[in-house]
């Protein structure tokens, strides 16, 4: 598969730039990242060394991207590696946009969580050591946009499906555990777990997901409404029981990833110094996993229906130090017990940015904080620009609270031994 | 007898007040006049941003910008594009702006980050602030009205070999970062030669000065704009490499579908 999409880009760049008398632009950047935990100084999370290389090709109304990376683990965790991050053609006109190929897909207007922003599945290997970037996963899709005006209508259809990569070993993996207990009557009864392969949907045209995006204008706010409908990007579990007679002796955890249909919307609206922001999500259904012994004939898992919503407030302090706050809720309708997944989960944040010595000293601060389980991530960082296209990054990030978690919900407090400070230095070119 | 020297002297008076004030614009006179010697209906230019540090040391921003005039058509008085073309880490970086006639309705902005992917919608209200790390704000970069500010006319100096109208400016709202400018004008053809800025406490903050006027289609444009912030001595050098003036702009260009575009078709 990369084999051909390393042939298509070579072919497409060769078309154009040949065809069309094209341009062709290199860029990209090396970068240097590494990241110590504090508890343990030696014990090293990150040692790379990344080259990016994006090419540019068009002219006109028709132009192609292609982005790779070449990564390279210092600390001999993996073998070097090429990764295809992007390939795609644009296809301009005066009304309608077409974007076809490998691409990422950004909806939404909250920052550093995921409501709108669905489309593309995530690469959580890292968990969030790595920028938003690099953890949405690029997915093949013709992307439409019908424009006129202030009011674009954006179509997708989605044949290639990505499933979000959750890390089950090392540092950052989550719990997966080996046995579990569920209530059979009164009676607790603990059992090893039987895992099976992550059932992805096949490339077909019954499988292939769609949505939509209407944007408009009005009186000075922006707003979007969204459709999509789109298989589970995160595995869903389905337990069946083995028996030997009459006891139960093992369980199946078979992975698969069953559709959902989605209804969003978001807004920004700036007022003074403010820009007041929201984003809101609703699935009429949604599985979720159950200990009830009722929803043993479902798999052990629930369907539900589960909203989402963010309120945001961004105000600038001074010329040039910004601060937003953002209130999000989660909620599962038609709660039940048995349930593992808390009815509510609550998180806040707060971001606080900087722009000192005419923008080459960034200051950066964000606090996540889920009050549901009292847990947090709290994420510092200086950008120091001290020459064209050079920039080097001094942060750190702490994680705390709760240690035990649900399957699927976001915990920092599962990873609360992985505080680390980190140091990037990028060359761009 | 007596009433025709007085009557003969209040003509005279009268032919020379009129004479005087033909001769002796207002100060808001001298700057519509450099509002309308430059309003040009579309403008593409390419400009080169030099920023230059206490210790010498300079870093560079290049910019490709699209504006268009509407003459408050649906309330609006100008729309702006910018994209980033340099340096890389900031490349497709872009702002979309427009500004209204009404002096108290804010301008609306977007920007988009390539790195995010997706645009931000950011205050219209504060145009204090500095734009892009260089020495000019918002307003600095064109976007003040002219009755934002109560206009004298101070007298003449001569500047460079070249006789300038020297005229006082003072902001209306309270808010505003600047206590007055000072602005010195080449009359005929109307462009500003150099500018004093002073801060709220009345002390001189920054001073701009323009070099290289030419005239391009007929309009008298400046093709080095170089301001020096004396508080921090921090200094912006805006080099303009090309300008277009007066060419066809599809109103579409100026919407946020284009700004996620990340370039100009």
């Amino acid at each position: 598969m990369k084999f051909f999409g390393w042939f298509f880009c070579l072919a497409l760049c060769a078309v154009l730039a040949s065809g069309l008398q094209a341009e062709v632009v290199w860029h990209g950047y090396l970068m240097h990242h590494s990241a110590f935990k504090t508890a343990a100084p030696n014990n090293t999370l990150m040692l790379r060394n990344r080259l990016r290389l994006e090419s540019e090709v068009g002219r006109e109304s028709v132009f192609g991207k292609a982005s790779a990376d070449f990564t390279e683990d210092l600390d001999g965790s993996g073998a070097p590696r090429i990764t295809l991050r992007e390939l795609y053609l644009d296809i301009y006109g005066d009304w309608l946009d077409l974007r076809l190929g490998k691409q990422q897909v950004v909806w939404g207007k909250a920052d550093g969580y995921f409501i709108n922003d669905i489309v593309n599945a995530l690469d959580l290997t890292w968990f969030l050591m790595q920028d938003f970037d690099d953890i949405r996963r690029a997915t093949t899709m013709l992307n439409t946009k019908l424009h006129r005006g202030n009011h674009s209508l954006v179509f997708l259809a989605i044949p290639d499906f990505k499933p979000t990569i959750v890390g089950y070993s090392g540092d950052w993996g989550f719990d997966k555990p080996d046995s579990v207990t569920f209530l059979l009557g009164p009676v607790p009864l603990t059992i090893p777990i039987d895992y099976q392969d992550d059932q992805q949907p096949r490339g077909s045209l019954r499988s292939m997901e769609y949505g939509a995006k209407f944007n408009t204008f009005l009186f000075g706010t922006d707003l979007s409404l969204i459709y999509l409908k789109i298989h589970e990007r995160k595995p869903v579990i389905h337990k069946s029981l083995h028996y030997e007679g009459m006891l139960p002796t093992g369980i199946g955890v078979a992975l698969g990833h069953p559709w959902v249909r989605f209804f969003g919307f978001n807004f920004a609206r700036p007022a003074g110094l403010f820009v007041i922001r929201g984003e809101g999500g609703y699935y009429p259904e949604r599985w979720f996993d159950s200990n009830d012994a009722s929803a043993m004939s479902q798999g052990m898992r629930v369907r539900k229906p589960f909203w989402q919503a963010m309120l945001a407030v961004d105000y600038q302090l001074t010329g040039n130090i910004d601060a937003g706050i953002q209130l999000i809720r989660e909620q599962i309708g038609g709660y039940e017990s048995g349930l593992v997944a808390e009815e509510v989960n609550s998180l806040y944040s707060l971001l606080v940015r900087a722009r000192w010595r005419n923008d080459t000293i960034l200051p950066y601060w964000l606090t996540l904080y889920n009050a549901t389980s009292e847990s947090y991530l709290s994420r510092f960082s200086v950008d120091w620009k001290s020459a064209d296209n050079f920039t080097v990054t001094f942060g750190a990030d702490f994680l705390g609270g709760e240690k035990e978690s649900a399957y699927g919900q976001f915990n920092f407090g599962q990873f609360s031994g992985n505080d680390h400070v980190y140091l990037k230095v990028t060359y761009n070119f | 007898m007596k009433t025709y020297p007085i009557l003969a002297g209040f003509v005279i008076t009268l032919i020379g007040f009129s004479l005087l004030s033909a001769a002796e614009p207002t100060g808001r006179d001298i700057m519509v006049k450099v509002d309308e010697q430059h309003k040009v209906q579309t403008e593409i230019a390419k400009t080169r941003m030099i920023l230059i540090n206490k210790a010498g040391k300079t870093l560079e921003r290049e910019v490709l910008r699209y504006q268009k005039t509407y003459n408050g058509k649906d309330g609006i008085d100008d729309k702006m594009l910018v994209f980033f073309e340099y340096p890389n880490d900031i490349r497709g970086t872009g702002l979309l702006l427009w500004t209204y006639v009404a002096t108290d309705k804010d301008d609306d902005r977007w920007l988009y980050l390539p790195a995010l992917k997706k645009n931000k919608r950011i205050a219209g209200k504060s145009k204090n602030d500095y734009f892009m790390g260089t020495d000019f704000t918002y307003d600095d970069m064109g976007g003040r009205k002219i009755d934002a500010d109560r206009h004298t006319l101070l007298g003449e100096e001569v500047i460079e070999g070249e006789r300038c109208y020297k005229v006082e400016s003072v902001p209306l709202d309270t808010e505003n970062m600047y206590s007055k400018k000072i602005a010195w004008v080449v009359p005929q053809k109307w462009v500003i030669k150099k500018v004093e800025f002073y801060d709220r406490q009345g002390k001189l903050l920054k001073l701009l000065t323009v070099e290289n006027i030419q005239q391009v289609d007929g309009i008298w444009t400046p093709f080095v704009l170089h301001m020096r912030n004396l508080s921090t001595e921090h200094q912006t050098r805006i080099e303009i490499g090309s300008v277009q003036d007066n060419v066809p702009i599809n109103d579409q260009v100026f919407t946020v579908a284009s700004l996620e575009r990340g370039r100009i078709q």
